[in-house]
């Protein structure tokens, strides 16, 4: 995405969220699920991603411990606190509400004279 | 559920050392995940970890700032934690106690009674230790006193002191002089007598002490016939002027005389040496004799010059005194120097007194922790089930040690809180044992009360009882018992530890307390041999009162003569008066000594001349004394000024005479050497000095033959309170000069002499504090009774029902009882042994180690013991096998 750089960070913060809303999930497996679910279309860089959830995790957002993975091998698993599920859900209404904002301006007809 | 409880619920630890591995961990976790991702997808194992590593981005930044980023994470959790860990541990600990206001209530008493007698000695302690010197640098000041030939010591002489000054300049900055008397204020129309002291010019300068109105003394103020000048104390600047800042050059009469104030001292000034002086004068030599350098009565005080020390001081005037005793030998051979810190002279007679009485609060705190911590080891017992679960279900030993170690730290707080309030009546209890003499030499004592650095002492204090009563009994509690963990009981090994550190405290607190009985019995022994003493006179129903005339229409000795004849006149007709007298100085109050020679003997060499208290006598002083005449006749009116000058000598000093007879020799006074004195009659040894202390000769003379002006009534009589009265009222007929102070009677002034109230004083302290560590102690066991009775109802249930009497089952509670009295008792006599060492300088006539004594403590103790475990015990003999069986169920 060839944003501004907050914007990538905000956007990158409330995907996290979202990943994590139905269940714990390791480092690895978010970055899987945003691969997935978007078809390839937005790429996050790894390192980012790591870097985000370090940070949600210091705002206490997100909580983690260490699980086993589905290969049996020693994992940091996240999940959302309680403030983290309220956050996901004002964020987003809020993205709802601007991506419909920007959805009618872009679909708008030309205006009248 | 917050981070916090998530992590302690799965025992993850977590700590900020572990964060790079952590990190490390993760993303290699990461990596690997991918790589094998890519390979399932057909890569080659190489190509997928270098597609992988592409596809993260720059690992190296990244792992530093995800390191040091999970590391501040980690440090601010850890610490929250620790917050909420004691905050949770304080809240549960209040509610525990709260709830148990019987172990509260006990504990707050025993911890708060030994941490205020803590508290109480420490501000006596530092009071004596860091205020006795109200000066800057004042570890520098020195006393300079003389040794004698015979291995004692007495003030210095005057020219003996300007020799100093001349010679021993490198060794001080200064030497100047203080000597201690009482002045007579006129106020209104008597006199009042007040404490004061003379004092050479540069003495305020060498102390460093800056006035706090007008100037000192400046040179030449001090040498006779200089003009009559006073500095007034603080204390008696606001009580007499009402603290007028007009002060200076104000006048007040003094001992008959007209003096001028030039200066007040600064609040808070004292020097100890000179007592609790309200006034200042200059030094006054007064007439020739004084300035004789046989006349000792100097006393100095130095300030040692920088690189000068004690051992070079001394060294220095030993070399002074060596010359002197060349130059000077009549007077000055077999003479030395001696040099203290002043500090020492201030305290020195407290330090043993100070000293045993730390070391019995010591004990009593100890007895008082070990006490608190049965009351915690049973309680933590109590709480076995509570302390398995909790351990069962994750929490680390550590964790519920720190709660339990809580619980005694809260308690320790409140001992120290209500220390504080027992410290307060503690010190007032310490002081209320010295009376006015004591105190006027320890001004530092006056008005002493906790303050900051007591708060401070209890603080420390509050940590260390917490910690000493609650971590032995938390850690022997906090075990989870593995095969019965909610049973516990006597069975377990919780029990056993429990039960051994229990026996150990009582067999510790039982030791320690015979040390205490055994040391406060040694000094009551050495009181009561001290006051059995043959003091050599009658002490009962004699009352005393001193006569001072002042004033220079009292200057002329047979004015002084007939006012003191008149005087005991008028007193012998005063209804329940028996007999009269007068003397000097009162036995028990010390004084200087004369050498003499015996005429028709060979005369002594220099260093070994016999000498002897001086005391002059007037009226009938033995008889009121009731001391004995041996042989020959006490003093007549006729021995007056135109006769034979007489003499009556103390039995020890007619050893002295060859031939045994010492009537009708002569004597004559090397101080004195004009006159010869006969010997007319011989009485009973007298003590003049400490009841402890040496036994010098006395010789009395008659007041009549050389006068005194200030004389101490001796009055045989029945009722002190209306003698002294009468006595008050004839003085006032008598004129403007005289006064009377120093009332009391001769019982007193023995009960309060120093050599009594330096034994007397620590005994009501060490007494009170052995009868509640014996009242801690005897609770202690009787609390290990009751529970080892509570604990093994079962076994005596089954016994009983086996049928064993109820006597057999007390004597089975006994049996183990007994065994923990005598354990106690046998290290008690031990430790008793070395401890009474200690005691040695306040003993008297007995020894530390004296069997009799150590045994009837031992004695008391076990026959307290026995009775505090019977007591308990004898339930053991009602148990009703049925009911406990049936408990059991």
């Amino acid at each position: 995405m060839a944003d501004s750089p907050d914007l990538i960070q905000g956007t990158l913060d409330v995907l996290i969220l979202k990943a994590l809303a139905w269940g714990p999930r390791h480092g690895y497996g978010i970055a899987r699920w945003l691969r997935e679910t978007t078809d390839d279309t937005i790429l996050v860089e790894d390192r980012a991603l790591y870097l985000a959830l370090h940070r949600l995790e210091e705002r206490d957002l997100i909580e983690a411990e260490w699980g086993l993975s589905e290969n049996n091998r020693r994992a940091r698993f996240y999940r959302l606190t309680r403030a983290g599920r309220r956050e996901l859900t004002q964020r987003e209404a809020a993205w709802t509400t601007y991506a419909g904002a920007v959805f009618k301006v872009l679909r708008a007809r030309k205006a009248e004279p | 559920m917050t981070p916090g409880s998530f992590r302690r619920l799965f025992r993850i630890p977590s700590r900020p050392s572990h964060a790079a591995a952590e990190v490390d961990e993760e993303l290699r976790f990461h990596l690997e995940s991918r790589t094998a991702d890519l390979v399932r997808q057909g890569s080659t194992e190489a190509d997928a970890r270098a597609r992988a590593l592409q596809e993260f981005g720059d690992l190296p930044s990244t792992t530093r700032a995800l390191r040091s980023s999970r590391r501040r994470l980690m440090t601010r959790r850890a610490r929250a934690d620790w917050r909420g860990d004691l905050l949770l541990d304080t809240r549960i600990a209040w509610r525990g106690l709260i709830h148990r206001p019987g172990l509260a209530l006990a504990l707050l008493l025993i911890l708060g009674l030994a941490s205020g007698a803590c508290g109480a000695i420490f501000t006596v302690v530092r009071a004596a230790f860091f205020q006795a010197m109200p000066y800057p640098d004042a570890a520098r000041l020195v006393h300079l006193r003389e040794s004698t030939a015979d291995g004692g010591s007495s003030e210095a002489s005057w020219p003996d002191f300007l020799d100093w000054r001349a010679q021993a300049a490198e060794s001080f900055t200064a030497l100047e002089v203080w000597d201690e008397t009482n002045l007579f204020v006129s106020e209104g129309s008597g006199l009042a007598m007040n404490r004061g002291a003379r004092v050479s010019a540069g003495f305020f300068d060498l102390l460093r002490i800056r006035l706090a109105m007008g100037r000192g003394f400046l040179p030449g103020e001090d040498r006779p016939g200089g003009t009559d000048l006073v500095i007034l104390s603080d204390t008696y600047w606001r009580q007499h002027f009402g603290a007028d800042p007009a002060i200076l050059d104000r006048g007040l009469t003094i001992n008959g005389r007209p003096h001028r104030v030039v200066g007040v001292l600064p609040p808070g000034f004292h020097f100890a040496p000179a007592g609790d002086a309200a006034l200042w004068l200059p030094l006054d030599r007064g007439a020739e004799p004084r300035s004789e350098r046989f006349n000792h009565w100097v006393n100095v005080v130095g300030r040692l010059a920088d690189g000068a020390t004690l051992t070079s001081a001394r060294a220095g005037l030993g070399l002074v005194m060596q010359r002197l005793a060349a130059a000077w030998p009549e007077t000055n051979r077999g003479r030395g120097i001696i040099v203290v810190p002043l500090g020492e002279v201030i305290t020195g007679d407290l330090r043993p007194v100070l000293f045993a009485l730390s070391l019995t609060v010591v004990l009593v705190l100890v007895i008082a922790c070990a006490n608190a911590a049965g009351l915690f080891l049973s309680r933590t017992l109590g709480r076995g089930r509570e302390l398995a679960v909790r351990l069962a279900i994750g929490a680390t030993r550590g964790r519920v040690v720190r709660q339990l170690v809580t619980e005694s730290l809260l308690a320790g707080v409140g001992g120290a809180l209500a220390g504080l309030l027992v410290a307060r009546g503690g010190v007032a209890y310490l002081l209320g044992g010295l009376n006015e003499g004591a105190l006027d030499h320890l001004p530092f004592f006056r008005g002493l009360s906790p303050d900051g650095y007591t708060l401070a002492f209890l603080a420390l204090l509050a940590i260390v009882t917490g910690l000493a009563s609650g971590l032995a009994p938390a850690l022997v509690g906090a075990r989870s018992d593995a095969t019965h963990p909610v049973a516990g009981g006597a069975r377990s090994t919780t029990g056993r530890r429990g039960r051994r550190l229990r026996d150990g405290l009582v067999v510790g607190q039982l030791a320690l307390t015979v040390s205490l009985l055994a040391g406060a019995a040694l000094v009551a022994r050495s009181l009561i041999h001290l006051l059995a003493e043959d003091l050599g006179f009658q002490a009962s129903q004699v009352v005393t009162g001193r006569v001072a005339l002042s004033g220079p229409e009292w200057d002329d000795g047979a004015r002084q003569q007939r006012f003191f004849e008149a005087l005991l006149d008028r007193v012998r007709v005063i209804p329940g008066v028996s007999t009269a007298g007068a003397v000097s100085q009162l036995p028990l109050n010390g004084g200087g000594t004369n050498t003499f020679r015996i005429e028709g003997e060979p005369e002594p060499d220099a260093a070994s001349r016999p000498e002897a208290t001086m005391r002059a006598v007037a009226g009938d002083y033995f008889q009121a004394m009731g001391i004995a005449l041996v042989s020959g006749r006490g003093f007549t009116p006729r021995d007056d000024t135109t006769s034979q000058g007489v003499l009556v000598i103390s039995r020890s000093l007619a050893r002295l005479f060859p031939g045994g007879d010492p009537l009708g020799r002569r004597l004559r006074f090397y101080a004195f050497p004009d006159t010869t004195w006969e010997v007319v009659g011989v009485v009973g040894d007298v003590r003049p000095g400490r009841i402890d202390g040496a036994l010098p000769p006395v010789i009395y003379y008659t007041h009549l033959q050389a006068a005194e002006n200030r004389m101490t009534l001796a009055v045989r009589a029945r009722d002190a309170g209306p003698l002294l009265s009468a006595v008050r009222r004839e003085l006032g007929t008598m004129g403007p000069g005289p006064a009377l102070y120093a009332e009391s009677t001769m019982e007193d002034v023995v009960d309060e002499s120093p050599a009594v109230v330096a034994r007397r004083y620590p005994l009501r302290v060490i007494g009170a504090l052995a009868a509640v560590a014996l009242l801690l102690t005897v609770a202690g066991i009787y609390g290990v009774v009751a529970n080892g009775v509570a604990e093994r109802r079962r076994e005596l249930g089954i016994r009983s029902a086996l049928g064993a009497s109820g006597g057999q089952l007390v004597a089975l509670i006994l049996r183990r009882g007994a065994l923990l009295i005598i354990a106690g008792l046998v290290a008690g006599s031990g430790l008793a042994l070395v401890l009474s060492r200690t005691l040695t300088a306040l003993l008297y006539g007995i020894s530390p180690n004296d069997p009799v004594t150590l045994l009837a403590v031992v004695a008391v103790l076990a026959g307290t013991a026995f009775l505090a475990s019977w007591w308990p015990a004898r339930r053991a003999g009602r148990v009703n096998p049925v009911e406990v069986l049936n408990q059991d169920g």
